[in-house]
């Protein structure tokens, strides 16, 4: 039904690559927010959703705004806006260069969020078709594998700590960051045991046992994978040209 | 015939200072099924790691006497020739399966040894079945219960088709039906010709051995 539903992940690696690259390269906020604009509805198109994935990233978010606060603050060329004595607290341009990081960031944010809306062996296969070295390919997927991994672990021990009688909730902020700092070299020890037993796991079945590999699976381009493709190239270089 | 002598072997981890197997000899057939008993912590993991040459360049350590599969010194194997030969599956299935599908699972070690397509395809038909893990094709191997995580491992290292197949207690994370599932399995595949050395220290689990070692 939706075509863009079967897009390539290598089309979807294409439009991310080149909107990065525009929006580190582009300084107008105009610009910036139709990249960031095209993006959302992109990923929309794409099965993935915009609201979704800006809350997934809120605490990220905070950060982000923070930091083009303080950007806007500390910036003092520009015309004054809001002066204590002859301190400029804000400029145009400092508000400028905050939005300008705040929409930058946001437009490489959503875009690669559409690389998600690939699963997730469409995607391993998408890189390796790209020839991207499996070697490779297999260690991003597994440190995907480990960041879950040592969060398992972690709630695991800290439920441990609850069934024994501490409550979480209820204690201190201090306390709870000595429970965390106790906690924190076990889980880790056991994470790295842990994939250590996954590499082991991967090299009986023959991991790197051959130089080659074969592929069952093959991802193939189809016309609308085409049509994307042409598309974003058309209209990155047309912002280019107007710009 | 036999299919793995072990001679005079005897083991001992880095930095350990005791000897975990000694002396150890025993002769396993082929086309049969063995199992391995013996109380915790007596070495059968250990022995299944030597006998699949994981030591010592794996499990750092000390090894002596020789161990010797299908007419072939381990020493002088490489680890393709050992991946194609010996298959084995671990205690723990949570550690075992990475992929994000049971199918990614399966085809993951037949690509390694650079199958064709088509080859693949047969063998998965034909692996899914025979594991009676068909319904599980699409899903995530990490949200299965330890019984079908383990029949997953199963399957995954019977894709690369060896010879010999090693399986280091299998059945304990594992409910009723499954276990009586995996002893058909492994029946199926001794009539195939396999040979199966299954460690396990549970009576009941083993009595439809051909063949006891207690270590
Ligand atoms: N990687 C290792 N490093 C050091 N010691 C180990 C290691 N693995 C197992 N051991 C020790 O070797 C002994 C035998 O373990 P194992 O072969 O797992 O026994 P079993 O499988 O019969 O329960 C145990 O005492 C265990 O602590
Ligand atoms: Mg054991």
């Amino acid at each position: 039904m939706n075509l863009f539903r079967r897009l390539d992940p290598r089309s979807k690696i294409f439009y991310v690559g080149v909107v990065s690259t525009a929006a580190v390269v582009f300084d107008s906020l105009v610009y910036l927010s139709i990249l960031l604009v095209v993006s959302f509805a992109v990923l929309y198109l794409c099965g993935g959703s915009g609201i979704g994935t800006l809350y997934r990233l809120r605490k990220i978010l905070y950060l982000l705004v923070g930091i083009a606060i303080v950007q806007s603050i500390f910036t003092s060329e520009g015309t004054p806006i809001i002066t204590i004595g002859s301190i400029r607290i804000l400029t145009d341009y400092g508000v400028f260069r905050g939005l300008q990081f705040l929409i930058r960031l946001s437009v490489i944010i959503v875009s690669s969020s559409i690389l998600l809306t690939s699963t997730n062996r469409d995607l391993t296969q998408g890189l390796l078709q790209l020839k991207i070295p499996y070697e490779i390919v297999f260690m991003l997927l597994i440190a995907g594998k480990f960041l879950p991994l040592l969060r398992d672990e972690f709630n695991n021990k800290v439920i441990a700590m609850e069934l024994s009688g501490v409550d979480f909730k209820k204690i201190g902020f201090k306390k709870k960051l000595t429970a965390y700092k106790y906690l924190l070299l076990p889980v880790t020890v056991n994470s790295l045991l842990k994939s250590k037993e996954m590499a082991i796991s991967m090299e009986v079945r023959g991991f790197r046992a051959m130089d080659r590999r074969s592929s069952y699976r093959e991802l193939k381009f189809e016309k609308i994978d085409l049509a994307f493709i042409i598309s974003s190239m058309i209209f990155i270089t047309g912002l280019f040209i107007i710009r | 015939m036999i299919a793995i002598t072990v001679r005079n072997l005897g083991f001992k981890y880095e930095k350990a200072d005791h000897w975990i197997l000694n002396d150890l000899s025993m002769d396993i057939n082929k086309g049969e099924i063995t199992a391995i008993t013996g109380g915790n912590g007596c070495g059968k993991t250990t022995l299944l790691r030597c006998i699949r040459g994981l030591t010592p360049n794996i499990y750092k350590g000390k090894l002596v006497g020789d161990i010797n599969i299908l007419g072939k010194d381990l020493k002088e194997m490489d680890s393709l020739q050992l991946v194609k030969t010996i298959g084995i599956v671990f205690q723990n299935p949570e550690t075992q399966l990475f992929s994000s599908t049971v199918e990614d699972e399966l085809i993951f070690g037949a690509e390694n040894l650079c199958i064709e397509k088509d080859e693949i395809e047969k063998r998965l038909k034909e692996i899914l079945t025979l594991t009676g893990i068909e319904d599980l094709r699409l899903q995530n191997p990490g949200k299965l219960s330890g019984g079908e995580q383990q029949l997953v491992a199963i399957a995954s290292v019977l894709m690369m088709d060896p010879e010999i197949l090693l399986l280091d207690e299998v059945m304990s994370w594992v409910d009723k039906n499954n276990r009586i599932k995996i002893k058909s399995i492994l029946t199926d595949l001794k009539n195939k010709g396999k040979t199966i050395v299954m460690v396990d220290h549970i009576d009941e689990n083993i009595e439809f051995a051909d063949r006891i070692i207690k270590i």
